[in-house]
């Protein structure tokens, strides 16, 4: 039984995570496309942004952002985690969420339901 | 419980090794870091302290260095080549290092970049043989000898032998040895022709393994994190 100041403590974390989550998706979708541009896509051919110093430089610095924000991501992962008493698995569920693209909106969308069940219960 | 004890022990043991992990491989991002702060040290070096004559060693590529001697008398073109997207003709000089210098106790040659000129127009250069230097630039890595076989063009400018490849190997038979391995690029011995752009330093590299260092170490503390909740009430929905 948890008592309503924990609910709110729970929704708060659930909000974190998931601002997180968006954000997380968003930059590992664009390191996606940024690896596609750096290297080349078919062996013999030239990436794609060989040609430009700026891109190529643009590509590394979203490379460089999203590794701090990944850690903020995990933190407010583990964080939410540890206040529902979730299992390892779904750990590894929110871990991945954030190295496979698109998982995270997938893995966002199930925990925010997920949590909400279990306040409702 | 017994059961309980071993689960504990099992989390202890993989949260202990994913934090060894993660401690070594910021470990490792943490000395690429060092490493790379240092090949791009403004503060050029005594060339004794970073190459030897006739050693081979990728290590100093990129590292500034100092060197004192005298320029000899070999002065080489390298055609069909590019520099900031213009076609350019390279300009290589021999250079011997003074014997004091070289660490060894006898002289040695240094092959050095000197600059650059259009294809088009480019200017006999200037003969500096015997002409004492000290030069400061940086290193770069020499390259391979051209093919055999392959047709050397004629030169466009008398006196100058063309080379393909900007390869102190191949020089080796017709510069005094012994030869450095590497190559210097300096803004010195440039005359008429146009100094190469300096390297931009690659400071961002050195950044990012620091980053990647510090955020291996993070991991390992969020593993200790992880490993203490699963010891204490996380995951015990399945025992109960």
């Amino acid at each position: 039984m948890k008592s309503s100041r924990d609910d709110r403590s729970v929704r708060a974390s659930l909000k974190r995570y998931q601002v997180m989550a968006v954000i997380t998706g968003i930059f590992l979708i664009l390191v996606f496309l940024g690896v596609a541009l750096e290297y080349p896509l078919w062996p013999g051919t030239e990436a794609l942004a060989a040609g430009s110093p700026a891109l190529l430089e643009f590509i590394n610095m979203i490379q460089f952002i999203h590794g701090f924000i990944y850690i903020v991501y995990l933190w407010v992962a583990i964080d939410l985690w540890t206040r529902m008493r979730w299992s390892l698995g779904r750990l590894a569920v929110l871990v991945l969420g954030g190295v496979i693209p698109v998982l995270t909106f997938v893995a966002e969308r199930r925990v925010a339901r997920d949590v909400a069940a279990s306040l409702e219960s | 419980m017994p059961s309980s004890a071993v689960r504990r022990i099992v989390i202890a043991v993989i949260t202990v090794i994913c934090m060894g992990l993660a401690g070594v491989l910021g470990a490792w991002q943490w000395s690429r870091a060092q490493h790379q702060g240092l090949a791009i040290d403004p503060i050029p070096a005594p060339i004794h302290e970073v190459m030897q004559p006739a050693t081979l060693g990728g290590e100093p590529i990129g590292r500034t260095v100092e060197v004192s001697g005298e320029w000899g008398s070999g002065v080489a073109l390298i055609p069909d080549r590019e520099i900031d997207g213009d076609k350019a003709l390279l300009l290589i000089r021999e250079f011997t290092v003074a014997a004091d210098v070289t660490g060894t106790g006898e002289s040695a040659t240094l092959m050095v970049l000197v600059g650059w000129a259009s294809p088009e127009d480019p200017a006999v250069p200037a003969d500096l043989a015997g002409v004492p230097a000290t030069l400061i630039g940086y290193i770069r890595a020499g390259e391979a000898p051209s093919p055999p076989g392959v047709p050397v063009p004629s030169p466009a400018v008398d006196g100058v032998e063309f080379a393909l490849a900007m390869s102190p190997a191949q020089f080796a038979s017709s510069w005094p040895s012994p030869l450095y391995t590497l190559v210097l690029v300096s803004p010195d011995g440039t005359g008429l022709y146009t100094e190469l752009p300096f390297p931009e330093p690659q400071t961002q590299l050195r950044l990012q393994n620091l980053a990647y260092a510090i955020e291996w170490w993070v991991f390992g503390l969020f593993a200790a994190v992880v490993g203490v909740r699963m010891m204490r009430d996380n995951g015990a929905q399945e025992d109960g």
